[in-house]
């Protein structure tokens, strides 16, 4: 019996899944942000008590899978309220590290230019008397009285966590390791971030942000952790890292800032189950809701992971699921600005008051939101509920957007389709970042779309980007518990080498594989990494181990990851630069930055239930605006659908919390797990 | 609204056209060499026209903005008469031919449709090099002619060669070849994307909403102009000097707001000075520009529609309009900023309420390199500029420690500078000396101090303003921010020197050089 949780910010889902890897039971239930654990441990008792065979299980024979926001709405919160409960300990002169950032202004033609507020406020930065140099040497040793003088200067703050950040730390960790170890002896209850540990890596400011954010979350993180460990026993409990990975308790009790990105890593690792499923391995995640649209992509079953993302406009550098996010939803509103274009967001109508069809707006100030365009469009059949308390108004939603159309002088309907083209243009230049950007050609992959709002655009988007497959999961809404569910232990080590390697005298590259540094670097990372795996129970066999090594020419500053298994690393270097970049800098000499090792345990399955056979066969009609006419499209209800059921174009298939167009170019299928894949053209 | 005007696919192609400047941005970052373009990210990229008008630039440096259509009209001008190929890419970097200061090089390039003659679009990008000779290293010399400021580079057809020939000239070869190579490939990602979008849409769409939008822009800066009371409003400002002993040189802005057009005349400003802090005229432009894009409070395109409603009046043989062959290195970082001063010194008569107290008013350029005679192996081009306090609103006290106006580069790491140069930074910190103000006003952001330690001789420029004439407040300007000061010790007297605010020094193992970066002007809400 395993048992996975997702903490949103309104919901916390629950999947209970049997010994033989089934999905047995789902349940909802409202999140409690004041104490987040209150909702998990809640849902995981419901839904043993839903599930009919529940008194064979005690709780605490249950391994638990948890996924949250936690961490960013704790950071968010802490943040804006001018948090004092953290410190941050810098090299002496440097102090001002988190307020000066990089010195740049986010908005460039900001008459009042203003930054994101720091993690951490001046007043709680503390300069330590010593230095060292770019390559770890000392320059100024730290002194106990330094450390003393410190320590008294910390406990006046009255603080409750603490990151020490020192310049060169990266190169050599002993002055920021001396501090911790007084901190531990002297202040045994302070949370303690160590910089050279959480991210032993250049760049100093990015490094204090990440290690600040690490401090600011720590203290509400390790009680919430705590107590479902307590309530769970701490081996039965695993949380989902912002790497797509599944982490121990304690190490995200220890650097909670690595499940930042918990619960959209979870819905990314949804889609990879998804997408498995039907043997799809190349993937474009799109989750759209009400206010904001995550995509990322995924090559051969794996999510594209990066290190410069940022939580709340701050940089968190560590490797994290490449989930661009976009502020188009569906409830953006619309609107027409002084020269005369139709924008569409960044201001949104969020859940209340809502979209003008849920008649909760001012109805003298009717605003309209993307969704009001589609039911405007008949995208959403007049029956469809809303909600406990909401009925679809019509008659709002026209209103609404009619006065875009008077002021743009188009009649409602194309007005509408204006409204959802903005959006679709914004979503795409989203999903180019995460593909073309990056070299990847978004016809080779597969639109995996969740989220309350993926399916009015998926269709649209798979046009727009050339795309010929959309799949459209199986209970889109209880996608990420499902997604952490598959999820393995997964570990990244890696060791910086930067070693200059030059051409010889006949203009080639040594072969980097037989580099001795090299090999007793992969040797080291293969110990560390398999002594990791045996910590978390997983057996050698089944623990899984890939070797990379960054590469880049020398003075560049960004790298390029090669695995190491392929028979020449620098030809397939020289390779992928000049698919990013479009060119060979041929016999220049190439730095190896870093080795790296990705260590994980094996994959969960999971299965849906097999649908055997539909709860009724009503179909019904529906006008839908489409080409400058209405046009009769046929509405299903998703749990009416059989596997293998052939579903036309000009469909719309409804089901809880979301909505599916299969406009007049497309047609699909509901595959034997009851997903539906839809496919460019019309069957012949 | 006009109902000729598609509101719908204004829109749409405003972010097509931006997506294809962003790209080109990320791609000349990700494989530049030079900390100062791949850390700092010092370079713009844009789309144009046929004739030259910039349709999109992405959010990058505002200084380019005015001005990398002079450099693409450049182009156009010198080879119009030639075939260009689709294969051909230009070079420029000549300030009287279409570029701003020698170590802005620009590479630009057609985009031909259906077999045409002549493109139908041009892509360009424009980084800041941090050594094209000259003399001294970081080519911001303290110089008084075009010619002691590095290779000059007029309209050029790139060739292998030429390239080389280029980089020959400049302290690190090496490095300007790789960074030039980056502006190249990141021209091809802006052909490949802007030619994918005329297929799909037609290269007659593509032309005519690159049109519409540089319309829709215009009729937006209108909108604004009409929201300013008609009149005329006098402003003058001045550059602290020139660094070779001529002080106090005005800017002088004249601005009539006229049947919703702005003139903006600087015919009341200083002849061009010996020193090298004249702007030539693409500099005024874009300066100009800015302050206009400033106005819009919504994400508008930044392209040549700005400055359709706009009249910009200047006297060639001025200091915002210089003639061959005057110094220019200091006009795009620091007379561009005086400037902007100048125009929201104006504009803040007419519009009190909207304009903040002055920024800075200086980026404040450090270039460090290696002494002539060292090992060519070893020899090394450092740049940076330095961010300062920006002026208080009449809502709000201005921001600490933050780029203003018209630049908007990063620091450089330390941690990476360390890496790459044999000098440390000793203090980087926001300045705590800012005067409490007696009144109720509102206050201005501090600046910064940092402080350089050597471990090797060095050669040394500051290029700063700032030092003897305070960022205005408002709306008393004969009150202030910060004054910026430089300071200098020597590894046998540690008592610190005052530096004049532009100065070129060699410096031994152990002096430091302590900069104090200016703060923002107070603004005092009327009661």
């Amino acid at each position: 019996m395993r048992i996975g949780v997702d903490t949103g910010g309104t919901f916390t889902d629950v999947v209970l899944l049997s010994d033989d890897d089934k999905i047995v039971c789902t349940h909802k239930l409202l999140s409690t942000p004041h104490d987040p654990s209150q909702a998990v441990l809640d849902g995981i008792y419901e839904i043993l008590k839903k599930h009919a065979d529940d008194k064979q299980y005690a709780t605490s024979s249950i391994d638990v899978v948890h996924g949250s926001t936690v961490a960013t709405n704790a950071l968010l919160e802490l943040r804006d309220l001018g948090n004092l409960k953290s410190a941050l300990i810098t090299t002496d002169g440097f102090t001002d590290v988190l307020a000066i950032a990089r010195q740049t202004r986010p908005d460039l033609y900001a008459l009042n230019p203003k930054r994101p507020t720091p993690p951490i406020p001046r007043s709680h930065c503390i300069g330590m008397n010593e230095r060292l140099g770019a390559h770890g040497n000392v320059l100024t040793p730290l002194t106990e009285n330094s450390i003393n003088t410190t320590l008294k200067q910390i406990r006046t703050l009255n603080i409750e966590s603490i990151a020490i950040c020192l310049l060169h730390s990266y190169a050599n960790p002993d002055h920021e390791n001396l501090i911790a170890d007084a901190i531990k002896k002297q202040l045994p209850d302070l949370h303690i971030t160590v910089s050279s540990e959480l991210l032993p890596e250049y760049r100093e400011y990015e490094r204090a942000a990440t290690c600040a954010i690490n401090a600011v979350v720590a203290p509400k993180m390790e009680q919430y952790i705590k107590r479902l460990e307590n309530e769970l026993g701490e081996e039965h409990l695993r949380v989902i890292g912002s790497h797509g990975g599944t982490l121990p308790g304690k190490v995200v009790r220890h650097h909670p800032v690595k499940t930042i990105l918990s619960g959209p890593a979870g819905g990314v690792l949804g889609a990879i189950q998804s997408g498995q499923q039907e043997s799809l391995n190349n993937l474009i995640t799109f989750d759209m809701g009400g206010t904001s649209t995550d995509v990322s992509l995924i090559k051969n079953g794996h999510a594209h992971l990066s290190t410069d993302h940022k939580a709340a406009g701050l940089p968190v550098h560590l490797p994290m699921v490449d989930i661009h996010t976009v502020g188009a939803g569906g409830g953006s509103i619309a609107w027409v600005d002084h020269g005369g274009a139709l924008r569409v967001g960044p201001q949104s109508a969020g859940a209340t008051p809502g979209p003008a069809c849920y008649g909760k707006q001012n109805p003298n100030q009717l605003l309209a939101t993307v969704t009001d365009a589609h039911v405007v469009l008949g995208h959403i059949p007049s029956s469809t509920k809303l909600g406990e308390d909401l009925t679809l108004n019509i008659d709002l939603a026209k209103q609404a957007v009619q006065t875009i159309a008077d002021q743009i002088s188009f009649n409602v309907y194309e007005a509408a389709i204006g409204i959802l083209r903005i959006a679709e243009v914004t979503m795409t230049n989203a999903i180019s970042q995460v593909s073309l950007q990056l070299g990847h050609d978004p016809r080779d992959y597969t639109l995996v779309s969740f989220g309350g709002a993926g399916g009015f655009h998926a269709c649209n988007l798979a046009d727009h980007l050339g795309m010929t497959k959309v799949l459209i999961p199986t209970n889109p809404g209880l996608l990420s518990a499902v997604g952490m569910l598959s999820a393995s232990a997964v570990y990244t080590f890696s060791h910086t080498l930067l070693q200059t390697i030059q051409v010889d005298s006949q203009q080639l590259y040594p072969n980097l594989k037989e580099l001795s540094d090299l090999q007793n670097t992969i040797h080291q990372l293969e110990k560390q990494a398999r002594d990791t795996l045996t910590r978390d129970n997983i057996s050698p066999a089944s623990q899984k181990l890939e070797h990379f090594i960054d590469l880049r020419y020398a003075n560049q500053s960004y790298e390029i990851t090669i695995p190491l298994d392929v028979d020449d690393p620098i030809a397939a270097f020289e390779h992928e630069h000049n698919r990013l970049y479009g060119y060979i800098a041929h016999s220049k000499p190439i730095e190896l930055v870093a080795a790296r090792t990705h260590a994980s345990g094996n994959k969960f399955k999971v299965t849906h239930n097999i649908i055997t056979q539909s709860i009724g066969k009503n179909k019904s009609q529906i006008d839908v605006y489409e080409d400058g006419s209405m046009t009769q499209f046929t509405h299903l209800q998703r749990n009416q659908l059989s596997p293998q059921q052939y579903i036309a174009s000009r469909t719309i298939i409804s089901e809880y919390s979301s909505t599916t167009i299969i406009p007049y170019n497309w047609h699909g299928q509901v595959t034997d797990t009851g997903q539906i894949l839809l496919t460019k053209g019309v069957k012949s | 609204m006009n109902a000729n005007i598609d509101s719908i696919e204004l829109e749409v192609f405003k972010h097509l056209f931006a997506s294809v400047a962003e790209e080109m941005g990320i791609r000349l970052m990700r494989s530049a060499y030079s900390p100062n373009i791949k850390e700092r990210r010092d370079y713009s990229c844009a789309v144009f026209d046929r004739n030259g008008d910039m349709i999109a630039q992405a959010a990058h440096i505002p200084v380019h903005l005015g001005s990398c259509p002079l450099s693409v009209k450049a182009i156009i001008d010198t080879f119009a008469s030639q075939n260009i190929t689709p294969q051909d890419r230009f070079i420029v970097n000549d300030p009287f031919a279409g570029g701003t200061h020698l170590p802005d090089i620009t590479v630009v390039s057609g985009i031909f449709v259906n077999n045409e003659k002549s493109p139908r679009f041009y892509v360009c990008n424009r980084a800041h090099h941090a050594d094209v000779g000259g003399l001294t290293p970081g080519s911001l010399p303290i110089s008084s002619h075009i010619d002691e400021e590095g290779v000059r580079i007029p309209p050029t057809r790139i060739t292998n060669d030429f390239l080389q020939h280029v980089a020959n000239q400049s302290r690190t070869p090496d490095e300007r070849l790789g960074d030039l190579q980056a502006q190249l490939a990141a021209l091809n990602i802006g052909i490949q994307r802007l030619s994918e979008m005329c297929d799909k849409y037609s290269p007659d769409t593509i032309s005519r909403l690159g049109q519409e939008l540089q319309d829709y822009t215009a009729r937006y800066t209108k909108q604004i102009i009409n929201t300013i009371p008609d009149g005329q409003y006098i402003f003058t400002d001045y550059m602290d000097d020139d660094g070779q002993g001529n002080t106090d040189l005005p800017i002088q802005v004249k601005l009539t707001i006229k049947e919703h057009h702005a003139t903006v005349d600087f015919s009341g400003s200083a002849p061009q000075t010996q020193g090298p802090i004249n702007a030539v005229k693409a500099i005024t432009q874009s300066a100009v520009m800015y302050c206009f894009r400033c106005l819009a409070d919504d994400d508008i395109p930044s392209n040549s529609g700005v400055l359709q409603p706009v009249n910009i009046i200047t006297q060639p043989g001025t200091i915002i309009d210089a003639q061959y062959p005057a110094a220019v290195a200091g006009g795009n970082v620091e007379t561009s900023q005086r400037i902007v001063d100048a125009v929201f010194g104006a504009l803040a008569q007419a519009i009190p309420d909207q304009i903040p107290a002055a920024s800075q008013g200086t980026m404040n350029n450090v270039t460090i390199g290696s002494l002539p005679d060292s090992d060519p192996s070893k020899a090394f081009a450092y740049y940076e500029t330095i961010a300062g306090g920006s002026g208080a609103t009449s809502h709000a006290s201005g921001t600490n420690a933050i780029h203003s106006h018209m630049t908007n580069t990063l620091n450089t790491p330390i941690e990476a500078l360390e890496h790459a140069y044999p000098f440390r930074i000793e203090k980087y910190l926001i300045r705590d000396d800012k005067k409490t103000s007696t009144t109720n006003a509102n206050q201005g952001g501090s600046g910064i101090v940092r402080k350089y330690i050597f471990d090797q001789p060095a050669i040394v420029t500051l290029l700063t303003e700032r030092r003897t004439r305070l960022p205005y407040s408002l709306p008393d300007t004969t009150q202030g921010g910060q004054q910026g000061i430089n300071f200098y010790t020597s590894a046998t007297d540690q008592s610190a020197k005052i530096l004049p605010g532009k100065i070129c020094l060699n410096v031994q193992p152990g002096n430091t050089i302590e900069i104090h970066t200016p703060g923002g002007g107070d603004f005092s809400p009327s009661k």
